[in-house]
C-alpha cells in the first residue's frame, strides 16, 4: 500500500476539518476499504483529542500585571534599559510571602529596637566589610524612603523585639549557606510576621558584594513601585529573590545558590548581573516586574557596585 | 470579535487606552498562555512569554496593517518569543542528550510503524496524556510550535499560516509531519498498544 503514505496525510487534514468536500468525500472513499488508514486516523485522533482538551486557565496574574506593565512603559516611553551603562548597583529585593513591609530603623515611626534585618543586612555588611558608609546617607535613599513611606500603609513592622542588632556580629565571615541556615532558624522562630529574615542580607554582604556604597536602602515598597525607584538610576542593578518560591526558569537561567530555608519554604540568592547582558537586562522590567506585582517585593538594599566586582 | 472591532481596538491602544489593551490581553490570554505553556513546559516561562507578548505586541502595534486577525499576529510574536527561548535555553544545556534523529533536517520523512493492526488508544489514563505533553516536548521547535498552534490553540491552517509565515499550501505537510513523529514517539513508548484486529490479516503482510 505504498500509496497510503499520502493519504496519511489526507487523514490529517480530515482531523482537522481541513479538506475540500471533495477530498474528504475521496478520503472517505478509501477509508471504507483500507484498515490501515482506519487505523492511522484513530490514532492521530487519540493523539489530537489529548491536546484539544488539555487546554489551561492563565493565571489571574497574567491580565493584571500585563496591565500594569503596560501603564508603567506608557508613562515612561522613550524611556529604555538599553542605554543604562553597564556599571551596576546590587539590589537586593526580598520577595514577602504575606506582602509585610518593613522599614529601615531610620525610616521607622516606632523608634524600633526591632532592627528590621533590612537594616541588619545593610550594618552587617558594614561591619564585615568595615567600608560602608551609613546607608541612609545617600539623598537617593531618603527619597525612596519618603516615596515608600507614601505608597504603603504603615508597615506591620512590630514583629516583637529580639533581632539584635548584636546578632549578626556572629554571623560575619560565614559563608553564605551557613548565615541562611542560622538565620533561618532565627526567623522560623520570629514567626512569619516578619516577613522575611535578615538571613538573606547577611548572606549577601558576606558571600557576594565586595566593598560599596549603598544607594539606596530598606525600603517598603509594593514590588512594583521598585523600578518606578530605579529607573532613574543610571546603571544596571542586580536583583536577588531571597524569599518565598523562586520561579524554575529564574533559578535555572541565572545561577542561582540555594539556601537553607525553613520547612515549606525555599529560598534562593538569584545574582542576576553574573548572567545579565543587554538582551536579558531588556526583559528584565517586564519579567521582574510581573513576578513582583504578584508576589510583592520589597528592596531592601541596593549597593553601589561596579560590574567587575560582582562576584557571584 | 470581528474585523471591525480588531480595528477599533487596535485604534484605542495605539492611543494608549489601559482598558483597550486589557481587552486585549483578556481576549487572548488564554491562547497566548496555552502555547507558551506548551512550549516551553513550565508555567514560570509561560507567564513571562505572555507578558512580554502583549507587551510587545503594544510596542510594534504600529506594524499591525490588519492583514491578518489580531489573534494570528499574537501568536506570531508569541511563537517567536517562545523559539528564542527554547534556543537559548538548548544552547544553554548543550551537552544534555543527544537528541533523537531529527527528521526533517536531513529531508527524509519518519515513517509511521506498521498500522496495520488497530492501534488500541488508551488515552484516557492521565499518566498517557501526560505521555502526550513528554513527547511533545522532545519535538523540534518548529514542529512543537505547529502542533500546539493547532492542536491545543484550534487555529485554522489559514490562521497558522499567518502565525508562523508559512504558506499555506506547506501547513497541511508540516502538521502531519509533526503529528507522525508525535505518533511515532508515543508508539515507541507504548503509550498506544497495537493490538491486532481479527480481521486485518487479509490485507496481506508481506514477509
Amino acid at each position: 500500500m505504498a500509496d497510503c503514505r499520502e493519504w496519511l496525510e489526507e487523514i490529517s487534514a480530515s482531523l482537522d476539518g481541513e479538506l475540500s468536500p471533495e477530498k474528504e468525500a475521496a478520503l472517505q472513499e478509501h477509508l471504507a476499504e483500507c484498515e490501515d488508514c482506519r487505523a492511522a486516523m484513530a490514532l492521530l485522533r487519540g493523539m489530537t483529542e489529548v491536546m484539544r482538551e488539555d487546554m489551561v486557565q492563565p493565571p489571574a496574574q497574567l491580565a493584571e500585571g500585563t496591565r500594569f506593565l503596560f501603564e508603567r512603559e506608557k508613562k515612561e516611553k522613550g524611556f529604555s534599559l538599553k542605554r543604562w551603562r553597564f556599571t551596576a548597583i546590587a539590589a537586593v529585593i526580598c520577595l514577602a510571602l504575606f506582602g509585610v513591609v518593613k522599614l529601615a530603623p531610620w525610616s521607622m515611626k516606632d523608634g524600633s529596637a526591632a532592627a528590621p534585618m533590612a537594616a541588619e543586612g545593610i550594618v552587617a555588611q558594614d561591619s564585615a566589610k568595615g567600608v560602608l558608609s551609613a546607608p541612609a546617607s545617600t539623598q537617593a535613599a531618603k527619597d525612596l524612603l519618603t516615596a515608600a513611606g507614601s505608597m504603603e500603609p504603615a508597615p506591620e513592622s512590630a514583629e516583637g523585639p529580639g533581632e539584635e542588632p548584636a546578632a549578626e556580629q556572629d554571623m560575619r565571615g560565614e559563608p553564605i549557606a551557613a548565615a541562611a541556615e542560622t538565620n533561618g532558624m532565627v526567623q522560623e522562630d520570629n514567626g512569619m510576621a516578619d516577613g522575611f529574615p535578615e538571613a538573606e542580607m547577611n548572606m549577601e554582604a558576606n558571600g557576594a558584594l565586595p566593598g560599596s556604597s549603598p544607594l539606596y536602602t530598606a525600603e517598603s515598597l509594593p514590588g512594583y513601585a521598585i523600578y518606578s525607584q530605579l529607573e532613574g538610576a543610571d546603571a544596571y542593578y542586580s536583583v536577588c529573590f531571597t524569599y518565598g518560591e523562586v520561579p524554575e526558569s529564574i533559578r535555572t537561567n541565572r545561577e542561582c545558590t540555594p539556601l537553607d530555608a525553613p520547612e515549606g519554604q525555599e529560598r534562593w540568592l538569584v545574582p542576576l548581573s553574573v548572567c545579565m547582558n543587554e538582551g536579558l537586562l531588556e526583559q528584565f522590567s517586564e519579567i521582574y516586574y510581573g513576578d513582583l506585582l504578584s508576589r510583592q517585593g520589597l528592596v531592601i538594599g541596593i549597593l553601589d557596585m561596579e560590574e567587575d566586582q560582582w562576584q557571584p | 470579535m470581528t474585523r471591525e472591532e480588531e480595528a477599533r481596538l487596535v485604534r484605542e491602544i495605539r492611543a494608549g487606552d489601559g482598558d483597550a489593551f486589557e481587552t486585549l490581553v483578556r481576549e487572548h490570554q488564554t491562547r497566548v498562555y496555552n502555547l507558551a505553556l506548551r512550549m516551553t513546559g513550565n508555567p514560570e516561562d509561560a507567564m513571562d512569554i505572555s507578558q512580554e507578548t502583549f507587551l510587545k505586541a503594544w510596542r510594534t502595534m504600529g506594524k499591525y496593517r490588519g492583514d491578518c486577525s489580531l489573534g494570528s499576529w499574537l501568536y506570531r510574536i508569541a511563537s517567536n518569543l517562545c523559539i528564542d527561548l527554547l534556543r537559548k535555553n538548548k544552547r544553554r544545556q548543550a551537552e544534555k542528550i543527544v537528541s533523537l534523529d531529527d527528521p526533517g533536517e536531513d529531508g527524509r520523512p519518519l515513517e509511521l510503524p506498521d498500522l496495520r493492526e488497530e492501534p488500541q488508544v488508551i488515552l484516557e489514563r492521565e499518566e498517557n496524556r501526560r505521555a502526550v505533553w513528554e513527547c511533545l516536548e522532545t519535538l523540534p521547535e518548529e514542529q512543537k510550535l505547529i502542533l500546539v498552534l493547532r492542536d491545543v490553540n484550534g487555529l485554522s491552517y489559514e490562521e497558522i499560516a499567518a502565525a508562523m509565515d508559512l504558506e499555506l499550501g506547506t501547513v497541511k505537510s508540516r502538521i502531519f509531519r509533526a503529528r507522525e513523529r508525535l505518533a511515532k514517539l508515543l508508539l515507541d513508548r507504548g503509550t498506544f498498544e497495537l493490538v491486532p484486529s481479527s480481521n486485518t490479516r487479509k490485507k496481506g503482510r508481506r514477509g
